[in-house]
């Protein structure tokens, strides 16, 4: 059964710890919201967890059961990380920036994929129109398209919901949730009230220090 | 492994002729540091000839110094590179694929202008194939060091100054090579010495660079 474990992590930026001894430990099926205000570390925990900055304490270990080939998986080829910036180049359509997200995240779709995925979103209309033409909102929901092309079973998202209206919320939501129901884990940040439909969202605050 | 080098070259490329008009600045710029100088110097034909060498590789290695502060900015600056970096393959393939497409965007310009410019210098003709292979060798060098620079200098604001620091002495074999290649060719002297050496740092740099890129873009981002 797949896993995340984090053992008494102490993150921050530089030698300065924002949290100290975080415990927290997520199974196939759960979801967990990070709780905390401005520059408490949520942030830094979701990136130190996906391997781009160096905890100053503790481990982070992705566990799951070795495969066929008798490989552990790596965390990295588990995860789908979408941060606060969209990733969107903005001299190319949504399209074809999915289209690269996809690859350099190992797990390519056609461009039919995408397309219908971008239909699906209400965002027909705008799949081959360049990104620098597009509202905050609309890059936003372009680059949590994601969501909906990848299979990798552990989301760490930071702040998904920013700038997206109610309605662009309440499908984020639902896709989170049907995430966690097919036995996927997912660690978020978010300062607005995301109501997940039949799923037990869990609370984590971040330990001061 | 090779289907992420593919999909970013493509990328690349393809974001490099929906903004040509930043190639063409380039190219321009290039064109007009040769052709100024000779401008501001009195100098007669013979000399202008001795000095060419000196003069195309100073005005390639400016016009790298120019393009190359756009290798990995936009990238870092929308959140693709950090996606790179939680990429499963190897982040030395994306970078080689990176500065494969910048070398083919910005370099082989270099290559295909110069015929015309040496020729306005008066380098006689028979030399101009040597001098378009010692760029053809030298200029994707350029882009793999230069490469190590911007990645290192990636989390500073301004770095264009730091990066014509860390970057020039390093260009200095290309350099030394690459008009000693240009100058054996415009005196009829086998140039075969110097094409080697470039080509040397050519393979050394192919080797080496992507990895060391993949580490700086690592620390620029912690």
């Amino acid at each position: 059964m797949p896993r995340l474990e984090i053992d008494n992590l102490s993150c921050g930026r530089g030698e300065k710890a924002l949290f100290a001894r975080l415990d927290l430990t997520l199974c196939e099926g759960e979801v967990a919201r990070v709780l905390g205000e401005n520059g408490s570390g949520k942030t830094t925990l979701l990136r130190t967890v996906a391997g781009l900055y160096r905890p100053l304490e503790g481990t982070i270990r992705w566990q799951e059961p070795a495969g066929a080939d008798g490989e552990p998986a790596t965390l990295h080829e588990r995860l789908c990380f979408i941060s606060h910036d969209n990733a969107l180049n903005g001299a190319l359509t949504p399209v074809e920036n999915l289209d690269l997200l996809m690859r350099v995240a190992g797990r390519p779709a056609s461009e039919e994929q995408i397309r219908s995925i971008l239909a699906d979103l209400g965002l027909k209309r705008i799949a081959h129109r360049s990104c620098e033409r597009l509202s905050a909102g609309q890059r936003r929901r372009v680059s949590l398209a994601r969501l909906w092309l990848t299979d990798a079973p552990l989301w760490l998202l930071d702040e998904p919901a920013s700038a997206l209206d109610v309605d662009a919320r309440a499908v984020l939501c639902e896709r989170i949730a049907a995430h966690v129901r097919g036995g996927g884990l997912a660690l978020f940040t978010t300062h607005e009230r995301l109501d997940l439909p039949t799923v037990t969202l869990r609370e984590v605050t971040l330990p001061a220090c | 492994m090779l289907g992420v080098f593919w999909a970013v070259l493509r990328r690349d490329l393809l974001l490099a002729f929906r903004q040509r008009g930043v190639l063409v600045h380039h190219l321009l710029f290039f064109v007009l540091v040769v052709a100024l100088f000779p401008l501001g110097t009195r100098a007669e034909g013979a000399i202008l000839v001795a000095v060419s060498p000196a003069l195309i590789w100073m005005a390639v290695l400016l016009a790298a110094l120019l393009s190359l502060q756009r290798l990995f900015r936009p990238d870092y600056e929308d959140g693709t590179l950090e996606q790179y970096l939680l990429s499963p393959e190897p982040l030395a393939v994306i970078a080689l694929a990176k500065v494969t497409a910048y070398w083919i965007a910005s370099g082989l310009i270099f290559v295909v202008a110069s015929p015309l410019l040496v020729l306005l210098l008066g380098v006689p003709a028979h030399a101009v194939g040597v001098i378009m292979l010692s760029l053809l060798l030298g200029t994707p060098t350029l882009g793999l060091v230069g490469g190590i620079g911007t990645a290192l200098t990636l989390s500073l604001p301004r770095a264009g100054l730091l990066l014509s620091l860390l970057i020039f002495p390093l260009y200095v074999p290309v350099l030394i090579f690459g008009a000693g290649a240009m100058q054996a060719a415009i005196i009829g002297l086998p140039a075969a010495g110097a094409l080697y050496l470039l080509g040397a740092l050519l393979a050394l740099g192919v080797t080496a660079a992507p990895w060391a890129i993949a580490a700086a873009l690592k620390i620029s981002l912690e």
